[in-house]
């Protein structure tokens, strides 16, 4: 009792860090790995680059909005998940016109990826749902449980589990494996 | 490593790997003080309407001929269905639409016009592998295309009672070639004319925009211009985004409108350009073009975009007067991004229902009355690039 009554006031005395130190500090600490998963979803790093940055500076300018500084993980999660959907509609509006983009990362165009196999994998997530390939990507690249994949995709923790069961399913089908 | 989820979790981090973390940390974030202004993002060519079509290597004319597969159009049976309900928003609109949420579930949908909300579900038949495209001209017979085999479309007929009751998918006709998004085919009101694009098998890969009475069997076809084009990769060319006529007179594609009679042959430097890009501002783009059931209108969207991507600054739709040859705004929705689906007219030409985006939100459904300019929200949560046949 006394150790926390003495952390809640060390806290208390410490004052918050500046807007600027604490974006810098959250960049440093989650950029990779929000940039990873956005390539995840993109297919290549300056899309997933530019989704991030946009996340950031996004979380910047709302920070004074944002009463609890512990939400901005997952603010930028979801900020990136709904930046990567923009992206992926401008992209179909410039399919629909058959202007080009960067080659996806798992594409025959792109030799980044070691091993036809990974290859092979990646190409199957590429042919899934858009939401499907969200859950698979926040599930088991960044590892999250289901409540957090919840709140960064805005739906329910059932349907994070229906969808990643239909998921997993769909590509045990594709790569003739047990699902 | 045999399980799925241990392949994708090697697969996972191979590809995250490609990232080095010295490239993403090197700059922080971009734009984050006034000392420290936005790097120049990687620039992209955003196609110019203009440069949409390109010349043909040779145009390959081709004669009118008949499709292997032409049958004819069930008879409509009578709806025992009960009563119809009221029509959505005025006489003649059907109040039910089919969606293909074509991002999200590989499945049409029956969507209640008035309010949004979904119906029957409407699956693929067991061979179809692909659901591409969805398409209707009276608001109750429909078609539905899907690919099957390699490089070949199968497509399918099914009806929409009054009240939203779906008849099962009836495959009627195989096509060559791939339609290549939703948004490549249209029906006409007799059900049986289908406008569609699609682009054919081997390499160089032609394109074609082909216009079919599936009674008779008569096909008119011409071509696009041809490109290069390899798994993955987006065609060079515009080469879809159709729509038709109620009558089947006119078909609508690219930037473009050209009538149905006119002779097969070569797309290029054919049928009348309804707008380009840049016409309305110098990053002011074309988003696809929608000619009205009557065949007098011709609804596009323009967006504006910075680095290749749409802003939210203003979503407009216009609409391009064939007899006069002018253009009036519509409508605009400031702060919204209009999606690849966008505009979606009924078999009246009185409503369209527009898909838009909100700021980091998902996409929405709202039904515009193109007689009283009133715009209604639709709870449609569930929709996300949905293409809509109505």
């Amino acid at each position: 009792m006394a150790t926390n009554t003495a952390d809640s006031l060390g806290k208390a005395s410490q004052p918050a860090p500046s807007a600027d130190d604490f974006v810098d500090e959250m960049f440093r600490a989650h950029a990779v790995s929000l940039v990873r998963v956005a390539v995840l979803l993109l297919g290549d790093q300056p899309s997933a680059e530019d989704v991030v940055q946009d996340a950031f500076l996004r979380l910047y300018r709302g920070l004074p909005g944002l009463r609890d500084r512990d939400k901005a993980l997952p603010y930028l999660r979801a900020s990136v998940i709904n930046g990567a959907r923009s992206v992926l509609r401008a992209r179909r509006r410039a399919l629909l016109r058959r202007s080009p983009h960067e080659p996806a990362v798992w594409s025959a165009e792109s030799a980044v990826i070691d091993g036809e196999a990974r290859q092979e994998v990646l190409l199957a997530v590429a042919r899934l749902p858009r939401r499907s390939r969200e859950v698979l990507a926040l599930r088991y690249y960044l590892d999250l449980p289901d409540d957090e994949i919840a709140a960064a995709l805005g739906v329910s923790r059932g349907t994070v589990s229906s969808t990643a069961a239909r998921a997993r399913a769909a590509l045990a089908r594709a790569l003739k494996e047990e699902p | 490593m045999n399980t799925v989820e241990d392949r994708l979790r090697d697969a996972y981090r191979a590809a995250a790997e490609t990232v080095r973390p010295e490239t993403v940390l090197a700059e922080g974030v971009r734009g984050l003080r006034d000392d420290d202004p936005p790097r120049a993002r990687r620039p992209r060519r955003w196609p110019a309407r203009g440069r949409l079509l390109i010349p043909l290597a040779a145009a390959a004319a081709v004669a009118a001929v008949a499709i292997g597969a032409s049958v004819l159009l069930p008879r409509p049976a009578p709806d025992r269905s009960g009563p119809p309900q009221t029509a959505a928003a005025g006489r003649g609109t059907p109040a039910f639409f089919v969606a293909l949420n074509w991002s999200l579930h590989p499945s049409m949908v029956v969507v209640n016009a008035t309010t949004g909300t979904r119906g029957a579900t409407i699956r693929l038949p067991f061979r179809a592998t692909e659901l591409t495209g969805v398409a209707t001209g009276d608001g109750r017979t429909f078609v539905a295309a899907a690919r099957t085999a390699a490089c070949r479309t199968s497509l399918y007929r099914f009806r929409v009672s009054a009240r939203g009751r779906p008849t099962t998918l009836t495959r009627f006709a195989s096509v060559p070639g791939v339609i290549g998004s939703p948004w490549d085919m249209a029906l006409a009101r007799d059900g049986r004319t289908i406008a569609y694009a699609t682009l054919a098998c081997g390499q160089p890969r032609k394109a074609y925009l082909a216009v079919v009475n599936t009674a008779t069997g008569q096909m008119r076809r011409w071509t696009f211009g041809v490109g290069t084009a390899s798994a993955g990769q987006p065609f060079q060319d515009c080469t879809g985004d159709v729509s038709l006529s109620a009558g089947g007179h006119l078909v609508a594609f690219c930037d473009r409108v050209l009538r149905t009679n006119a002779p097969p042959g070569s797309l290029v430097r054919r049928g009348r350009v309804v707008a380009r890009s840049g016409e309305f501002g110098p990053s002011v783009v074309l988003g696809g073009l929608e000619v009205a059931p009557d065949g007098k209108t011709v609804y596009f969207d323009t967006f504006r975009v910075r680095h290749d991507k749409p802003t939210w600054r203003g979503w407009q739709l216009r609409a391009f007067d064939l007899a006069t040859g002018r253009t009036s705004l519509v409508r605009s929705l400031p702060g919204t991004q209009g999606t690849p689906a966008a505009v979606a007219p009924d078999p009246t030409g009185r409503f369209l229902m527009i898909e838009y985006a909100l700021r980091d939100g998902p996409t929405r459904l709202a039904r515009l009355d193109l007689a009283t300019g009133r715009l209604t929200p639709l709870n449609a949560r569930w929709v996300v690039d949905a293409a809509i046949a109505w």
